[in-house]
């Protein structure tokens, strides 16, 4: 028999409690919920954006904000996490392994608004 | 028969004693268990049997949905205060949001047991606000329209005024036009 303390860590770690505990449960439903996400690749106007999602999203640059790279974080408003759709004549639905989001702007650094 | 592969048809021994039998398989190829397993047999012969395919239990094979006791508290929050104003870090696997932060300080006013059921929403609101998270309720008006709703009041006011002057103004008249 284990003692308490490592009985603890070891629930900490298996994956149901993980993922009782997750942000992604702790989300809900994906539509109009606000996230992190970074860029992790540009290609002229598209911002290629991962926000810990099944997909990532790609969004368009806005007007003035050249400073968006690789690597910097951003606001999101997801709007969907996989866009699929059923077409025609088709058994199974197509998916575009892509998110959908709406790009808010970058990470402020004023995301702490807990004031501890 | 004789020459299956197929892991369907009889038992792996039933295949290759028929093989020996016909003598595709030598005597000197003779696999090293099959003695072993003419000698002990298993107790059940591993025959292949298919699964019971009926249209009952077809339908238990959807996957069930996930649902947790604090969903139900989760909902009453995003119905109440709209999603939050601050953003999920989804890539932090122990990240807490403001709506995880409202669950836990209510299951913790549900466990000291003072308050009832109705009450321990409003309840956890107040607790929050006071440690310092704020929450603001959906439908409430963005901060330019409350700025700008006085300036409206007041118009309507002065024009409510104005109104109400002009109107006695005019009874006034009449009347003396009457008399």
């Amino acid at each position: 028999i284990l003692p308490q303390t490592v009985r603890n860590i070891i629930i900490q770690m298996i994956f149901a409690a993980l993922l009782r505990r997750s942000p992604l449960i702790q989300m809900g439903p994906a539509k109009d919920a606000v996230v992190v996400g970074r860029v992790f690749r540009v290609v002229r106007d598209d911002l290629y954006i991962d926000f810990g999602g099944k997909f990532h999203c790609v969004c368009q640059r806005p007007a003035g904000a050249d400073g968006l790279q690789p690597g910097s974080r951003v606001r999101l408003r997801l709007q969907d996490m996989e866009l699929t759709a059923r077409f025609l004549g088709a058994s199974t639905d197509t998916t575009l392994l892509e998110a959908q989001a709406v790009l808010l702007g970058p990470l402020d650094g004023r995301e702490h608004q807990i004031r501890d | 028969m004789a020459g299956s592969r197929l892991e369907r048809f009889g038992t792996v021994f039933t295949r290759v004693r028929d093989l020996i039998r016909s003598g595709v398989i030598k005597p000197k190829e003779k696999p090293l268990w099959y003695d072993v397993y003419k000698t002990f047999p298993p107790m059940r012969a591993p025959l292949h049997v298919e699964p019971v395919t009926s249209p009952s239990a077809k339908k238990q094979e959807t996957v069930p949905e996930i649902f947790y006791s604090e969903d139900k508290i989760r909902t009453g929050f995003y119905e109440q205060y709209g999603r939050g104003l601050r953003a999920l870090d989804l890539s932090k696997s122990n990240f807490v949001s403001t709506c995880q932060r409202f669950v836990d300080k209510y299951r913790e006013l549900k466990s000291h047991g003072m308050l009832d059921k109705s009450s321990l929403f409003e309840e956890t609101g107040k607790a929050l606000l006071k440690e310092g998270i704020i929450l603001r309720r959906r439908g409430a008006p963005p901060v330019l329209a409350e700025s700008r709703d006085p300036v409206l009041d007041l118009k309507l006011i002065d024009m409510l005024a104005e109104q109400q002057s002009a109107g006695t103004d005019t009874t006034k008249t009449t009347e003396d036009k009457n008399s």
